[in-house]
């Protein structure tokens, strides 16, 4: 039992930080009834995670190492956006546990990394299992979702009025 | 003795040939003489094949009798004895005959033309490459290329290209320099697309539009105005055929610099401007016009030009790169750095695409606003000592050339 309460520690060290799991992480047997569905994956260094524009169904929390987000522009040319470290035991992908859209960036791995990969059937039957432990985490991932819509629609705005300023010809 | 004078040159390239080769006339000939050639031994050897004392019995003797009479080679080894067998022969001897004619008709016109081309200053456009372009006329023109070819010493007199609507005389005239013999020269209005376009200006290494002042062929003197609208219509040509070429032009009016910046041109030469701002500041007696006059001296050892700076000095701020431009190139002080060097077209496109790079929308449209306020070409004196050296610059600079020659050898 000593391993499983280490690793339920362990867990709850990693999810604290999500805000998504953050509401169920001090309710253990919770933590527990969702660290089953958990499963833990590496990959090596250079290797690619998810691709912008594919579809996938695994949403990642990083444990160790670093990854790179990459997006390409329009003119196809690659960037990079930032570098995620496992010290904030980042969670990304999460918008695939809701809806099966394209990934919104590149993802691949700075060094070796482990992480734990969470599919959307393995979320829906936790969800469909413990509906009301599944509420609070669901709230979030919506709440992100909205966060990001509005930012979309500040940046619709934005270029919305530099279209008019161009047109009219003033410089700003 | 002008060049369409000397009688044409008869020398047969390869290229030419080729090109004769694959025109349309050409392939349609040989089909029909093949045809008329494999459809007479096919009836000859049916008439032939099962008649008394026949030695046309086969395909292969079919054939063979077949090209031998339509050559009107005539061998006389193979022979048909029946009377169709014969009409046929006597046909295809006919045939031979005219085929023959219409093909050597063709080929000599083909060279002739070509040979016709060249004596009108004909310049084979698929041959140019990495070419200097030169759009107008001037009044010392012989001088003017003369000193192009000083300051550009890589350029061979015949990688030349000159555009100009001038006469015979005058084409004789600027050929009797021995230098000049080579330059290619095309006797047609430059700011023409179809002329422009002779020129090759999409491989070329630059183009320079002249303000071309001599009169036209009724000889009325153009107006600065109309001087410049020919200068503006040839760069907003070359700015839609050839993007990527780098563009020099010269302008009479200052006011209408806009229209070439709209054209993408890279270099905007002032002439009268530069000629009243000299003579006003001689007013003066300040000097400057004769320390102007012999930083552009190609003779004299001290020369103003730019330099392009190592990619490891990008970033730099300004006295850093001057204190380590200077140790590297003895002879030489940088007095200031020219931003967004090279032609607008490739630098704009990459600007646009290193504006792109962020996921930020907000930095995105400040990326790109910036791109558009973008000047090219764009000198900057002595800036101030937190600048610090953008990509894509050169530095300005002052050379002695005995100078550096002089450390040189001390080395």
């Amino acid at each position: 039992m000593d391993t499983h309460a280490s690793s339920l520690k362990r867990l709850h060290d990693l999810l604290k930080s999500t805000p998504a799991f953050a509401g169920i992480c001090d309710n253990a047997k919770c933590l527990e009834a969702l660290g089953a569905w958990f499963k833990e994956v590496t990959f090596k260094k250079h290797e690619k995670i998810m691709t912008e524009g594919e579809t996938g169904d695994q949403a990642y929390v990083l444990v160790s190492g670093t990854l790179s987000v990459l997006k390409t522009t329009l003119d196809g040319e690659t960037y990079k956006v930032a570098s995620l470290s496992s010290e904030v035991h980042p969670f990304f992908g999460e918008g695939t546990l809701l809806d099966s859209d394209p990934r919104s960036a590149t993802i691949v791995a700075e060094s070796d990394c482990v992480c734990l990969a969470l599919s959307r059937q393995d979320f829906e039957s936790f969800c469909a299992q413990h509906p009301a432990w599944a509420l609070p985490i669901l709230h979030q991932i919506t709440q992100s979702v909205f966060k990001r819509l509005r930012k979309a629609n500040q940046d619709l705005l934005l270029l919305h009025r530099a279209l008019i300023a161009e047109i009219r010809g003033q410089t700003n | 003795m002008s060049s369409l004078h000397r009688p044409p040159r008869w020398k047969i390239r390869g290229k030419q040939l080729l090109a004769f080769a694959r025109t349309r006339v050409v392939w349609m000939t040989g089909l029909a003489m093949a045809s008329v050639w494999v459809v007479s031994a096919a009836l000859t050897l049916r008439f032939e094949k099962n008649a008394v004392g026949a030695n046309i019995v086969s395909s292969a003797d079919a054939l063979w009798w077949g090209i031998v009479t339509f050559l009107t080679v005539g061998y006389g080894d193979r022979y048909p004895v029946t009377t169709p067998g014969r009409l046929i022969a006597s046909g295809l001897m006919l045939s031979g005959v005219i085929a023959m004619s219409i093909v050597t008709a063709k080929i000599s016109s083909f060279f002739l033309e070509q040979a016709l081309k060249k004596g009108r200053g004909f310049v084979d456009t698929d041959r140019l490459k990495n070419h200097f372009v030169l759009c107008g006329w001037k009044e010392e023109m012989p001088q003017l290329v003369q000193h192009i070819l000083d300051f550009n010493p890589d350029l061979n007199p015949s990688d030349l290209v000159l555009i100009a609507a001038i006469q015979e005389k005058a084409i004789e005239e600027f050929r009797s320099h021995p230098r000049l013999k080579t330059v290619k020269i095309l006797a047609g209005p430059y700011y023409e697309e179809t002329w422009l376009r002779r020129a090759a200006p999409e491989r070329a290494r630059k183009v320079m539009i002249l303000a071309d002042k001599a009169p036209q062929a009724n000889g009325q003197i153009p107006s600065a105005s109309e001087v410049d609208a020919r200068t503006i219509m040839a760069a907003m040509t070359l700015s839609h055929v050839a993007r990527s070429t780098p563009v020099t032009a010269e302008i009479i009016d200052p006011k209408m610099d806009q229209y070439l910046r709209l054209a993408q041109v890279s270099e905007i030469l002032y002439s009268r401007e530069y000629s009243r701002l000299l003579i006003a500041n001689a007013s003066g007696g300040t000097g400057v016009s004769n320390i102007i006059y012999d930083l552009l001296d190609p003779k004299n050892a001290t020369c103003l030009t730019t330099r392009s700076i190592d990619a490891s000095m990008i970033g730099l701020s300004y006295p850093e790169l001057k204190k380590q431009f200077e140790a590297n190139h003895p002879g030489v002080a940088v007095i200031g750095i020219l931003e967004n060097t090279g032609n607008p077209h490739t630098l704009k496109e990459w600007a646009v695409r290193q504006a792109q790079k962020t996921a930020d929308t907000g930095k995105l449209l400040e990326n790109l606003r910036s791109v558009k306020q973008m000047r090219c070409n764009h000198p900057v004196f002595n800036p101030p000592n937190r600048y610090s050296i953008p990509e894509g610059s050169m530095a300005i600079v002052v050379e002695n050339q005995e100078t550096a020659a002089s450390l040189e050898l001390a080395a």
